[in-house]
């Protein structure tokens, strides 16, 4: 090999370089391609500088068989910690899903909750989820949760609501004191202190209260009453000519009814106050009004009974006529 | 061709393919491990570490451009953060130190050099940089890219060609020896 040569190649620019990276933009490409001679040359240093034994590494002194199975053991060992931790993660996930599950279910079920509230002096007309209707009599209040609809069709119901409509399958109407299962119908349900009754005008329902063993089915035109003080109940016949309940239409029928009740009425139609309604309270009465004009109602009202009033600021003071 | 269908089969979990990338490649990691430092334990640890972690990590891994220069960069990763943790002051990885030393007396029996000359050698490696060492050590023994080596340490291709000229420019200067027997020696040596 000319040594002077090669020298004086290697003194040339970017000729190592090209030796060892072989580098295809590199002019000495073609200065390698030129002859036989340069080849060789080339070729020549690449193996030597490329297979040379190295001195003072690692490479001898370190066992590499034992090393190779102590890699092999390792993974052996995390493989199936790892599978292990897999189930872990995995459970915890499924674990964080769940409860993200729950809480958005939750958040559907709160949300879907409906709160309806009538005041005195006003009705209204609500339409459920199934597409029926309620019409809502003052001082009432109707909650139902839109979310469990399909699940659980039912409403709660204080104080006094006519149901009718279409219903598509049917749901239930509680309240504090009894229970009405809908069967496709309309209905009239009253609800307010120890006082209960039910008014079936189409269809069939079924009543249940404490007061019951089991469950009553009215059919069109019968009434179901309960009173949780005196506790009885009572199933009579409606007036066959009304289809729905007189208060609908702003009448108030009362047979024998307490005349705290009637007072009660009074208050939550007009929403007026009265005064010294306990003097009356026992008093039975028999009559009518209506909500046109709460001068003719009061009138029809307290006069039968020999029931004088004067008109204070914000309430209704009752007197005894002379 | 053959190397990235290796690596399809180990990233498949073919324990043979795995035993041949570790055949393959452990005397490099070796020589080029223990130019960090003389602590074998730590060599082996690391070298242990990096197959564990390649193993494990097969399914997210990329087809990497140079095998070796992926092996080579994890294995210098590994050391460094080792020799850190081990709190030899190293203020930061591009200032962990690069050993190149020639093994004197073997080098005297096999060469035509005289040991003048070969001191001459060491004096001059030991007056390069830490880096310069490194890249000359990648270039020549591995027969690395620029890319490959830029890619180890980190730095651009320009770079790599700065310190690999600069290193060789002042190696032939201050030694008056000539290229080839400067590199051969090297190698030999080494």
């Amino acid at each position: 090999m000319d040594q002077k040569k090669i020298n004086e190649l290697l003194e040339q620019e970017g000729f190592i370089q090209w030796l060892f990276t072989s580098s295809p933009e590199s002019p000495w490409n073609s200065w390698y391609k030129q002859n036989l001679e340069n080849r060789q040359l080339a070729d020549k240093l690449r193996t030597e500088l490329k297979s040379f034994p190295l001195k003072g590494d690692d490479a001898e002194r370190v066992n590499k068989f034992l090393l190779r199975n102590r890699i092999a053991e390792t993974i052996a060992r995390s493989t199936s910690a790892n599978r292990r931790g897999y189930l872990l993660k995995v459970t915890k996930w499924a674990a964080a899903a769940a409860l993200v599950g729950i809480i958005s279910v939750s958040a559907l079920i709160l949300n879907g909750r409906k709160l309806i509230v009538t005041p005195n002096g006003a009705q209204q007309a609500i339409v459920l989820p199934d597409g029926s209707k309620v019409k809502l009599n003052s001082g009432s209040s109707l909650a139902y949760n839109s979310f469990l609809w399909k699940l659980t069709p039912s409403v709660t119901l204080e104080g006094e609501g006519y149901f009718y409509g279409n219903h598509q399958k049917g749901f239930g109407v509680k309240t504090s004191i009894g229970k009405v299962k809908v069967l496709g119908t309309q209905f009239n349900v009253y609800s307010r202190n120890t006082k209960y009754r039910v008014e079936c005008y189409q269809g069939k329902i079924q009543v249940g209260t404490s007061l019951l063993n089991k469950h009553e089915i009215l059919e069109v035109g019968e009434c179901f009453s309960a009173d949780m003080q005196s506790k009885k109940v009572y199933r009579e016949l409606l007036y066959s000519q009304i289809t729905e309940p007189r208060w609908t239409s702003g009448e108030f029928y009362f047979e024998k009814a307490r005349f705290e009740d009637v007072l009660n009425e009074l208050e939550r139609q007009f929403n007026i106050k009265f005064a010294r309604k306990d003097s009356f309270k026992n008093l039975s009465y028999t009559g009518y009004f209506n909500t046109k004009d709460v001068n003719v109602a009061l009138k029809m009202t307290l006069s039968p009974l020999g029931i004088g009033y004067k008109t204070s600021r914000n309430e209704i003071i009752l007197t005894e006529k002379e | 061709m053959q190397v990235s269908f290796l690596w399809e089969r180990f990233k498949k979990g073919d324990a043979a393919a795995f035993e041949t990338l570790y055949n393959n490649h452990i005397d490099e990691l070796l020589r080029y491990g223990s130019r960090f430092t003389r602590d074998t334990t730590l060599i082996e640890d690391c070298i242990h570490d990096l197959f564990v972690r390649l193993y494990e990590r097969r399914d997210s891994l990329n087809s990497p451009n140079s095998l070796k220069a992926y092996l080579l960069t994890s294995l210098r990763r590994e050391i460094l953060l080792n020799i850190k943790r081990q709190n030899v002051p190293q203020k930061d990885i591009s200032q962990s130190e690069f050993i190149l030393d020639i093994d004197i007396e073997q080098a005297i029996i096999r060469s035509e050099l005289k040991q003048e000359q070969l001191e001459q050698v060491q004096q001059v490696l030991d007056s390069l940089s830490d880096r310069q060492r490194e890249v000359i050590f990648l270039s020549f023994y591995n027969g690395l890219s620029n890319d490959e080596i830029s890619q180890i340490l980190g730095i651009n291709n320009q770079s790599v060609r700065n310190l690999l000229s600069q290193g060789l420019k002042r190696m032939r200067s201050e030694t008056q020896l000539p290229s080839l027997l400067l590199i051969t020696t090297l190698s030999k040596f080494i």
